[in-house]
């Protein structure tokens, strides 16, 4: 009898000390896992037997930040100062932690329909015939009271040792959520379109949907504009007032700023740092063809050009015309000049606040007759 | 002087209390379980469902997320749910055999037990509030993009918060009844209790 006692006081002890192990840092520990991220290799409240030694790739460890907080994971990354861990069950690896933190390697796995009954049964089958015994065993010897008492001290003290034992063998896994995808939008690219006198912007939602533009202000030099956009598929765009540009081109102001304020689904807003666009003009394009001058705007704003014709239509002075016009934006100016003998003409044209010069001959002596 | 009456009156006190003690074991058992199983918070907008000791739904964003923080605390409430059939058990064994002399006692431990369950019960409310804080932290972020808001998350608390101290009160009443209609008996008979 007594020697059955001191193997139930051993085997408790074991238990208590092992559940401890953990907090104690013996190279042998009893750990409980907590939540269904190991599912299938580990079931929640299933019992695990851990070893300190050395782990490897897809070893299961237990590693803890605090005594409390601890993560029975498989390891997916090893190496230098840190080690990643995963659940079979998560989509994506923990946090990267320190190789200092890992307590030991599973090495046995106790499901919990096994330990469960075996720690819960034979106490509560002992209490019972004890309980039992004293009542109704006619022992005469012990007041029947204190066989009562001795059924509550019972009662009370093993569910104070479950309790605790549980407390301290269940981990806390700290990961607040195992994959949690807060709907964001990020930049690709802010451009100009210079043949069609847009901004573009485009972006990559994530969860999210651009819904409407509620606020645009473009930003040039000292100017401060608003300005209209269109939404195409996950981009804005943003049109540019061809005053602007005209007035940007001449003053050689070449850099932009634009911001916006976004509603995007999900009841969300995007207010915009400002995004900084170059904003090149395109060259005019100027040609002769058959005695008549052409310049070619492909610009989206009218295109101011100082336009000089020297003509004569015999040998001696020359004569000159002026004017300043503006070609319309996408548009061709001709300069009908077949009526001349001599004549050259000379544009001169303001690019990103320069001043350039392009000069033609349009036609030589002897064409056309009369 | 015959001291029968005043011996009566003081027996009837003492069932009365063992009976309150039952009543009270029995309040804490419902509260108990109440508080176990109902939600605690209730979210809307960005973040829509619940959280409770033993169940969690959330859904962020329109998207189910899986909490093992929330999993391994209801793994912590294991003693508090023992505590309810535990009760239950005592209630049911003292209503039915409590001239037996055990069964008092049973009663007894059964309080004692609901009272440190309780007192696990109240120890949670804590984690759980934090973990519900936390689910409706502030989501809008800065990108390259820009700095997005979302709408934001409102957190309702239910009534069962308020479960735990009740469930104490009661467990705490329950075993101070008990023990004073136990001591009660001992003193009125130190004969053994049938």
């Amino acid at each position: 009898m007594k020697l059955q006692r001191v193997i139930a006081y051993l085997a408790i002890l074991t238990v208590v000390v092992l559940g401890l192990g953990r907090v104690l840092e013996l190279p042998v520990f009893l750990s409980l896992v907590a939540s269904s991220s190991m599912t299938p290799t580990l079931q929640a409240l299933d019992m695990v037997v851990a070893v300190k030694r050395n782990y490897s790739i897809g070893d299961i460890v237990v590693w803890c930040s605090t005594p409390m907080y601890c993560v029975i994971h498989r390891v997916v990354e090893a190496g230098g100062n840190r080690v990643v861990t995963m659940g079979d069950a998560n989509p994506a690896p923990d946090p990267p932690v320190n190789p200092g933190l890992v307590k030991g390697v599973v090495v046995l796995t106790i499901p919990r329909l096994i330990w469960i009954p075996l720690l819960l049964l034979p106490p509560a089958i002992y209490a019972a015939l004890k309980i039992y015994r004293k009542n109704y065993g006619g022992k005469p010897s012990a007041p029947r009271s204190f066989s009562g008492l001795a059924a509550a001290y019972t009662i009370v003290v093993f569910y104070a040792v479950f309790s605790s034992l549980l407390a301290f063998m269940s981990p806390l896994n700290p990961i607040l959520f195992a994959e949690l995808s807060i709907p964001s939008v990020e930049v690709v690219g802010v451009g100009f379109d210079c043949s069609e006198g847009l901004i573009v912007i485009a972006y990559s939602p994530r969860y999210l949907e651009i819904e409407s533009i509620d606020g645009c202000r473009l930003l040039a030099a000292n100017t401060s504009i608003n300005c209209s956009t269109r939404i195409l598929d996950s981009s804005v765009l943003v049109e540019v007032p061809s005053e602007l540009l005209r007035w940007m081109n001449l003053e050689g102001v070449g850099k932009a700023m634009v911001w916006l304020n976004v509603s995007l689904s999900r009841n969300a807003s995007l207010s915009t740092y400002l995004y900084p666009v170059h904003i090149v003009p395109l060259h005019p394009v100027v040609s002769v063809t058959e005695g008549v001058a052409s310049i070619y705007n492909p610009n989206p704003f009218c295109f101011d050009a100082n336009i000089t014709i020297f003509w004569a239509n015999d040998v001696g002075p020359w004569s000159t015309s002026k004017y300043l016009t503006c070609v319309e934006p996408k548009g061709s100016l001709e300069i009908d000049l077949r009526a001349y003998r001599y004549a050259y003409v000379r544009i001169e044209y303001v690019v990103s606040g320069r001043t350039l010069v392009v000069q033609r001959e349009v036609m030589r002596d002897g064409w056309p007759a009369g | 002087m015959d001291g029968r009456p005043a011996r009566g009156r003081r027996e009837r006190a003492s069932l009365i209390a063992f009976i309150l003690s039952l009543t009270c074991l029995t309040a804490y058992a419902i509260l108990q379980l109440l508080y176990l199983v109902l939600p605690l918070y209730v979210f809307s907008g960005d973040v829509e469902g619940y959280v409770g000791v033993l169940s969690y739904r959330l859904k962020i964003f329109g998207q189910g997320v899986r909490s093992p923080l929330l999993e391994s605390l209801a793994v912590i409430a294991i003693p508090a749910i023992i505590s309810i059939p535990s009760a239950i058990l005592s209630v049911i064994a003292s209503y039915f055999k409590w001239r037996q002399g055990a069964v008092p006692w049973i009663a007894l431990g059964g309080s004692c037990v609901a009272t440190i369950a309780s007192g696990i019960s109240l120890g949670l409310k804590t984690p759980i509030s934090i973990i519900a804080s936390r689910v409706v932290r502030n989501y809008s972020h800065s990108t390259s993009a820009g700095h997005i808001v979302f709408q934001g998350a409102t957190l309702t608390q239910t009534p069962a918060l308020c479960m735990p101290v009740a469930a104490y009160v009661f467990a705490l009443a329950s075993m101070i009844l008990a023990a004073a209609y136990v001591l009660a008996k001992r003193e009125q008979s130190p004969e053994p209790i049938e």
